[in-house]
């Protein structure tokens, strides 16, 4: 096991350092820079800046600089000093930025991860139970609509409804009367009431795919030998369907948390730009589109390392409860 | 009456009749009331003036106010009075300078309070106009567009030759923080800012004249004197308008820390601050941008002129500004300015813009909102209770040919002008304004804005729909059409143009109206969109066929930077004849020989930077350059005065029609944000 371990985590290590260069040239290959993005940005709301302003902004930056050059002080600077360096766009330190919309960001991913096997679990077991029964039929109906619609539609037509009906503010996390305030039950309670579009727009088609899941797993599960035995020997069917089917089919559920986590955080960037969520999403876009390198580099670096250490901790639990796994 | 000397120059002011002058007039010859019945603080407006008169147009100092109006008594925002009375601020007559400026607001003197709403995109992305609700310079262009009246400075004087300008500033006047704000701070600016050498290798254009970096002098404390090799007599104009994003004075008591020739430990500093130097470290904390923030943590300590100041540090989610409490306007009652407690700039996405105001989320909006929204957003004014309304500002693709193309076939094509022409006459204004922009724009031939020597006939010079004319130029060059009706260039090759271009500059429906127009008359055009950063790469290679990044210059513009109307229009992205350029700055070694035409615009040039403003001959060279360019149909013109929808909540007061919505104007710099007030 420790064996199986060290290889696991040598390997994570590896792939964040190949991650690290290739998210690198990838956000290099864009003509342009900062600077260059800047002067668009600068013009479009018609202010005139000259070549030599440019050039100085540029040097300034240590966007002049070879590629390669800037990548060996920007990764140096990460792993030997723990500093992502400093945001051009926001003229802060990255880690400072990125604190600020990371927290949403963890916490969206983890509401949607509970919102999905709260809602997905018992639904799956249900409708294995009850296979073929008009309940079934229509969770069925619900969950191919939802593995089919794209996360950005629903997130549109969520807006609409909340504007129109619930009368939300638009984008953000929270009412504007609660953004300045400090933390209190009623500033929860308004968070909560913005929450929910979001983490159903996430959520869907991960709930709709663990649907499906668990009722194949807890179908396979009911007809075998152990089961009928059981209800043979008289024991109550809700006491055994919990007890024993059920337990057996989580254990490939459990197992793949890890690649549900990297889903919900690969899928969380699109839904935080259509909402304009104060999350890690609209910043990440943004900072792409401006080539802002450090903020840019460490988003990617950061979200490679959540899919990686996701992987990771579904490659472990997997080898915890299945001991063939180490094996292979 | 006194105070006549705070008057400019009567050059700056070519149209001294404003609206609130013959208003005035009026109201004296009425016989309005006078002054010795008139009750101390009572309060004067613009729409009931009470008898007073001012050189400016609705505004005056306290020496032209107090004998009409009798002695202003000072008052504050009650959002000071625990501040006062901790002993942490002074009381508003030691706050304000000794000489502070009378605002003659429009309506009312206002109440104090509120919180004034807005959006931006991002940091520095798209937040001129939140700028322009606070920010002041030493002087302001006035809301009839032309005349330039005193802010910062109190007044000022030109030398005969307009080589050297005088200025004053107000006695007594304070930076956000408290401390003096003198004429050693302008001093500090140039001398040690703009024309160190360490953090500015060259200095700006827009401070070198003659070839030379301007030399300024401190004459007193509220004197300094600025001198120019050559005469500048735009400076003004400039200073009011395009360069009104930047102050021409830094608090020199705040930064000195910070730079190496006040102390020479600040090397090592910023070592310890962790930058490579001083200098970074200066740029860190300094930009020449009124609104480019510096680190956050610095920003909300820096100390401002401004009327706002921020309050907290900025997030990527807002920033939050309160009113300063040292600002140097007070209104006709006595009451000091700003009336409004705070600014709140939201970040938000381009695309939720339009729903956030919808929503009654935002105050006052008009920088980036999209004609295209105009319905929607005059459908729900009752809902997001604001008023809408259409202040004329965009222009709307201009085209351009690359004259000066890499590929000589194509050159010799574009460089013929009848070819040009017959582009123009195939393009269908009047249903490109019908179908795009609800018919709200101006068919126009490619001209600067707000010009007093651009008549009718150069707006319509060649616009007019007619593609048997363009057809029959096209012939006579000799590009006869080919089997699928597309011309056929000398070489054989059929006449197929590329056409890169950014969604940033013109809308894709627009684009494809103009390809149909032009495949009418045999000319095809491939259209591709790229980003913006390309289109720029491949303008300056000189590889692209049509180009479309100019902006139009406005009055101000000219007056300031007379290039954005000459070859090659813009130098970061030109649109064409780059290469002029370098043979006219290198005397002929370098680049291309221009055409005679081009010669005499840069010759114009010359000669124009030192021309008054509204002078004979001013009027007299703006009409050549116009002419050229119109003869050469360097720029071909589609529609103009496109309005801007401006967005301004029913709750505020205080507010005049804007008659201009553009960056070049300095958004509402002319309208005053700082005498605006909530009324409800």
């Amino acid at each position: 096991m420790l064996r199986f371990l060290t290889q696991r985590l040598l390997g994570m290590a590896l792939t964040l350092w190949l991650v690290s260069i290739v998210a690198f040239v990838v956000i290099q290959l864009p003509p342009g820079d900062f600077a260059e993005a800047y002067l668009t940005e600068k013009q479009q709301s018609g202010a005139v800046l000259t070549q030599e302003e440019i050039a100085q902004m540029r040097q300034f930056l240590g966007t002049d600089r070879p590629w390669h050059e800037q990548y060996v002080t920007w990764f140096s600077d990460i792993v030997l000093r723990g500093n992502f360096g400093h945001s051009f766009e926001w003229k802060r330190p990255v880690a400072d930025v990125i604190g600020e919309r990371l927290p949403f960001t963890l916490a969206l991913a983890f509401a949607t991860l509970g919102f999905m096997y709260a809602v997905a679990l018992p639904i799956g077991i249900y409708s294995a139970v009850r296979q073929y029964s008009l309940a079934d039929h229509t969770f069925s109906f619900l969950g191919y609509v939802g593995l089919a619609t794209p996360n950005f539609l629903l997130a549109l037509v969520l807006m609409y409804l909340g504007q129109q009906w619930f009368g939300q503010s638009v984008g953000g996390l929270f009412s504007p009367q609660y953004e300045e305030a400090p933390w209190s039950w009623a500033k929860f309670a308004d968070f909560l009431q913005h929450l929910w579009v979001p983490v159903i727009v996430l959520g869907t088609s991960g709930t709709a795919f663990l649907v499906r899941s668990m009722r194949a797993l807890v179908l396979d599960e009911l007809g075998k030998m152990y089961v009928v035995a059981a209800r043979a020997a008289g024991l109550s069917p809700l006491k055994l369907l919990i007890k024993y089917p059920v337990r057996m089919a989580l254990n490939p559920i459990v197992a793949t948390l890890g690649w549900r986590l990297t889903f919900v955080i690969s899928g969380a960037p699109i839904v935080g730009v259509v909402m304009s969520l104060p999350d890690t999403g609209p910043l990440f876009l943004h900072s792409l589109l401006n080539q802002d390198m450090p903020l840019a580099g460490a988003m990617v670096f950061i979200y490679c390392a959540l899919t990686i250490i996701g992987t990771v901790i579904s490659d472990v639990l997997l080898a915890v409860l299945d001991p063939r796994i180490k094996m292979a | 009456m006194k105070g006549r000397g705070n008057v400019g120059p009567t050059g700056d002011r070519r149209f001294p009749t404003t609206r609130f002058g013959l208003f005035l007039t009026a109201a004296v010859l009425l016989g309005a009331v006078s002054p010795a019945e008139v009750q101390a603080s009572a309060c004067a407006s613009v729409a009931d003036a009470k008898g007073l008169k001012t050189a400016m147009p609705q505004q005056g100092e306290l020496s032209e106010v107090e004998p009409t109006l009798g002695k202003l008594t000072f008052r504050d925002n009650p959002l000071f009075a625990d501040r006062v009375k901790a002993g942490q601020l002074p009381t508003v007559d030691k706050r304000l300078p000794q000489e502070p400026l009378v605002v003659v607001p429009y309506e009312e003197c206002g109440k104090y309070g509120g919180t004034l709403r807005g959006l931006s995109r991002a940091l520095e992305s798209g937040s001129a106009e939140v700028l322009s609700w606070r920010q002041v310079n030493l002087v302001r262009l006035s809301d009839d567009l032309t005349t330039i009246v005193p802010n910062v400075a109190k007044s000022w004087t030109w030398s005969d030759d307009r080589k050297q300008i005088t200025f004053t500033l107000r006695k007594g006047h304070k930076w956000s923080d408290g401390a003096p704000f003198t004429a050693d701070d302008v001093v500090f600016y140039f001398d040690d800012i703009i024309k160190n050498r360490d953090l500015h290798p060259t200095t700006r254009a827009e401070w070198m004249s003659g070839g030379k970096p301007v030399d300024v002098e401190k004459i007193d404390e509220v004197t300094f004197k600025l001198t120019f090799a050559a005469p500048n007599p735009g400076l003004l104009h400039f200073l009011a308008t395009g360069g009104s994003y930047f102050a021409p004075y830094a608090p020199k008591h705040h930064y000195v820390k910070y730079h190496l020739k006040y102390n020479p430990k600040a090397e090592d500093e910023a070592k310890a601050a962790n930058t490579e130097n001083w200098v970074k470290n200066f740029h860190r904390i300094w930009s020449r941008w009124k609104d480019a923030e510096t680190i956050p943590a610095h920003a909300v300590t820096r100390p401002t002129l401004e009327s706002h100041i921020l309050e907290v540090e900025t997030n990527t989610q807002r920033r939050i500004f309160i009113a300063n409490p040292y600002y140097f306007k007070v209104d006709t009652a006595g009451q000091q300015l700003p009336y409004i407690d705070r600014h709140h700039e939201r970040f938000l996405n381009k695309d939720l813009q339009t729903l956030a105001i919808l929503n009654g989320e935002v105050d006052q909006k008009a920088q980036g909102v999209d004609l295209e929204d105009y319905p929607v957003l005059k459908e729900n004014t009752a809902k997001g209770g604001y008023n809408l309304t259409l202040p004329p500002g965009q222009t709307a693709y201009p085209v351009a040919f690359n004259i000066t193309h890499r590929d000589p076939a194509l050159k010799a094509i574009f460089a013929d002008v009848r070819f040009r022409q017959a582009m123009s006459l195939a393009i269908n204004r009047d249903e490109m304004n019908e179908t795009l922009w609800f018919g709200l724009g101006k068919p126009s031939a490619a001209l600067p804005l707000k010009v007093p020597f651009v008549t009718d006939a150069d707006r319509n010079h060649m616009i007019k729909y007619d593609p048997a004319a363009a057809n029959k130029l096209l012939d006579d060059m000799g590009l006869k059409r080919g089997a699928n009706g597309i011309r056929v260039r000398p070489d054989g090759k059929p006449l197929q143009l590329l056409w890169e271009y950014s969604s940033q500059f013109a809308s894709s429906n627009g684009i494809q109206l103009i390809q149909g127009y032009w495949r009418a008359v045999g000319v095809d055009a491939n259209l591709k969109e790229i980003t913006t950063q390309l289109t720029r790469q491949k303008a300056l290679e000189g590889g692209a066929d049509i180009l479309m990044e100019w902006d139009v210059p406005f009055e101000p513009n000219l007056i300031s930077d007379v290039q954005t109307y000459m070859p090659p229009y813009r130098a970061a992205s030109p649109l064409f004849g780059a290469a002029w350029r370098e043979w006219a700055t290198s005397n002929g070694t370098k680049g291309e020989e221009p055409p005679a035409w081009a010669k005499r615009l840069y010759a114009i040039e010359t000669e124009w930077r030192t021309l008054v403003p509204g002078s004979p001959r001013y009027l007299e060279l703006g009409k050549e350059m116009v002419k050229i360019n119109l003869e050469n149909m360097t720029i071909i013109g589609t529609v103009t005065d496109l309005p801007g929808p401006t967005v301004v909540s029913k709750r505020l007061a205080n507010i005049r029609e804007w008659t201009v919505q553009h960056y070049n104007y300095a958004r509402t710099y002319p309208f005053r944000a700082d005498q605006w007030y909530f009324a409800r």
